[in-house]
């Protein structure tokens, strides 16, 4: 056995230990499986398809110590055109923040503040929510911002710690304004849930993970109501994003507009 | 050899066991939360107690001083199409060397109708805040005289803390844009000083309209195009344009244009002989804001103001008789003008330093002609309701330049805030 095939299995060994039970890969999944329908399927999960609003209570810890809470509401509708949602986003608190709004609208992000009555365009790196970017809250078709290159069979523990048979995709950023450069995403292989996500860095490096969990029926599909997110690079930076209100919305395309944004009431 | 391969193993294996406790702790945290959203409130409600202290390049003392300010926002739908919005400030300020002075500033108070969900119709005191400008806002033109308590410098909270016009105001909505038409009455022309006054006279004192129409022309292009006139001034057209030049990075034109006298004329200077004749003059400001991936964005701004002295003229007016001079001061700073033909803007802000909810902030503004400036910088940290702040303001130049025209030469704020 030269020191290359023992290597091989060492590392095997070390992987089977720390990430136990794991299915082996099945290679014949790849190339015969069209992952890009996987992660189609899994934002039909996440996204439900008609204009809807929610709420999301966003709590951010360091250290296991809470740090930040916001409550926002949020407003999104795809359009057909560009195939990607637009999405407003009202913060309903803390009271600093109440009345605030960002809405996302393809490449254009609008924030505006109710004390100046002024909107003011902001880019995608501006964060306004602690350690979660915008692009974390508002509502993302990954099929439509990525494009999933291979789809192998994992089992992994999910964020119920459930053990779940499920796709592992890998997207690469296939629009240019894309908020993530490569991600990796692991979809349950029956209902096409998504489970986990690895989110990495245009010099490949791991921004975050974050699990999918609590699903419940909402608006006609089984919908996650929590993502944790776990800061790459200090783990101990944890944001947990807790879904609640889920109601279909009447979102008229005016709306999603910066000229409507001192106009708008949460309803 | 072989050892440097079990150490490596070793070490992948230590990663991968300390990422799935990682996991593990923070799917436990997220077990143990607890959480109630936070219901929409009708109404906001805001406390402030400052503390300040100004140092003078003259001969005088130092002096001393503070402010207690309150002020709210409510948002009220009193019918299915009906919202009523009422806003309002007070400040009291006190301090050495002067009397104690009260002064409210009715920001907005409005009735709103909505028609079908894309004919809005308002009527009352509304805060029309147009320009993609950062410091200088050629085309806001209801900002003249709108300022009534200058509780800072900084531009963001001059925005803020701002009387509303009495207007009538329809806005058309459609899926690309949107066409908005304001007419403001002409109610006095006499502002009124007192403490409670609505001081309609500031922000009425002569009939004027204003038409807003944006429309998008592909992908996020999506310019905004305005015109505005007075009872007494030839209409001015505006432009705002933004354009994200990268994932970090967003670029901005806020242009205004028309006939208008110069600045000095319109002032009432009657200094040594000026150029004032109404000719067509330009208002641009311009520049560009990039964040940092660690929360850290830094805006830098070019403002031009064809109404105001160049170069020559500007030290022409500085080295003439000193009531004029002050009398055009005064004129250049209700209207938000620039005094002189160009400045230079740069800020810079820094969310979460070190630690969340710790700012800093910091903004120059630079005369490239007299080459003053003032240098404005804050630390403030918060919590969810409480916030504490310190700023420091620092003027360089000479005795009648730009940014140094009075004697305080350095200042210090510490306030306390609170959200209800």
């Amino acid at each position: 056995m030269n020191a290359l095939s023992r290597f091989a299995l060492l590392v095997a060994a070390t992987v089977c230990v720390v990430n136990a039970p794991r299915a082996p890969a099945d290679p014949t999944m790849e190339g015969t499986l069209d992952a890009q329908k996987i992660l189609a399927a899994s934002d039909a999960v996440r996204n439900p398809s008609k204009p809807f609003g929610l709420s999301i209570v966003l709590t951010e810890y360091r250290n296991a110590k809470e740090v930040d809470s916001n409550t926002l509401a949020i407003y999104s509708k795809l359009d057909a055109q560009s195939g990607q949602y637009r999405t407003l986003v009202s913060y309903m608190g803390p009271p600093r923040d109440a009345g605030k709004l960002v809405l996302q609208s393809g490449f254009e992000m609008w924030f505006y503040d109710p004390s100046s009555e002024a909107s003011i365009r902001i880019s995608p790196q501006q964060r306004l929510l602690g350690q979660a970017s915008t692009g974390d809250v508002v509502t993302v078709n990954f099929a439509h911002d990525y494009r999933a290159t291979s789809a192998a069979l994992e089992d992994i523990t999910d964020g119920d710690h459930t053990p779940r048979h499920c796709y592992k995709l890998t997207l690469g950023a296939a629009v240019p304004n894309a908020t993530y450069h490569r991600i990796e995403l692991w979809v349950e292989q029956s209902s096409n849930r998504p489970v986990k996500g690895r989110f990495y860095s245009d010099s490949d490096r791991l921004l975050k993970t974050a699990f999918y969990r609590r699903f419940e029926p909402q608006l006609g599909n089984e919908r996650p109501m929590e993502i944790v997110i776990i800061d790459g690079l200090t783990p101990t930076w944890v944001t947990i994003m807790r879904y609640s209100n889920y109601a279909w919305r009447e979102i008229p395309d005016s709306w999603l507009q910066r000229d409507y944004l001192p106009r708008f009431r949460p309803e | 050899m072989r050892t440097a391969w079990v150490l490596l193993v070793l070490a992948l294996g230590r990663a991968a066991i300390a990422q799935q406790d990682d996991e593990a702790a923070a799917l436990s945290l997220a077990d143990q939360t607890h959480t109630v959203p936070t219901a929409q409130r009708a109404c906001l409600e805001y406390g402030e107690v400052a503390a300040t202290g100004t140092t003078y390049s003259n001969e005088m003392a130092p002096t001393s001083g503070g402010r207690a300010s309150f002020s709210f926002r409510c948002d009220v739908a009193f019918a299915s199409q009906w919202r009523a919005v009422l806003s309002n400030r007070f400040d009291y300020f006190w301090g050495q060397e002067m009397s104690a002075q009260a002064v409210n500033t009715l920001k907005e108070a409005y009735v709103s109708f909505r028609g079908g969900g894309t004919q809005l119709f308002d009527v009352g005191r509304i805060n029309v805040r147009q320009g993609t400008g950062f410091a200088y806002n050629p085309s806001d033109y209801f900002r003249a005289d709108a300022v009534r308590a200058v509780i800072s410098i900084d531009p963001n909270t001059l925005r803020d803390e701002r009387l509303g016009t009495l207007m009538a105001r329809s806005q058309t909505l459609w899926s690309s844009g949107s066409l908005t038409a304001m007419l403001a009455p002409r109610v006095s022309a006499q502002s009124n000083t007192s403490a409670i006054s609505p001081d309609l006279g500031a922000t009425n004192g002569e009939r004027r309209w204003m038409v807003i129409l944006s429309q998008r022309l592909g992908g996020d292009f999506q310019p905004q195009l305005s015109v505005a006139g007075t009872e007494h001034q030839a209409p001015q057209a505006g432009l705002n344009l933004t354009y994200l030049l990268n994932q970090a990075t967003v670029a901005y034109v806020e242009w205004s244009g028309g006939r208008s006298a110069s600045n000095l004329a319109l002032s009432g200077y009657y200094g040594p002989a000026v150029s004032g004749e109404s000719v067509f003059r330009s208002r641009l400001s311009t520049g560009f804001t990039y964040t940092t991936p660690f929360k850290l964005s830094v805006t830098l701004e070019y403002e031009y103001d064809g109404a105001a002295p160049g170069r020559d003229e500007w030290n022409a007016v500085r080295s003439g008789p000193l009531a004029p001079y002050v009398q055009y001061r005064q004129y250049a700073a209700n209207q938000g003008e620039l005094a002189a033909r160009e400045n230079l803007f740069g800020y810079v802000h820094w969310d979460d330093v070190g630690i969340p909810h710790l700012g800093l902030t910091a903004f120059v503004r630079f005369d490239p002609y007299d080459r003053s400036r003032v240098i404005w910088t804050e630390a403030r940290y918060h919590w969810a309701h409480a916030g504490v702040a310190v700023q420091w303001q620092r003027h360089s130049g000479d005795a009648t330049s730009d940014f140094a025209p009075s004697p305080a030469r350095q200042s210090w704020l510490a306030l306390v805030d609170y959200y209800f």
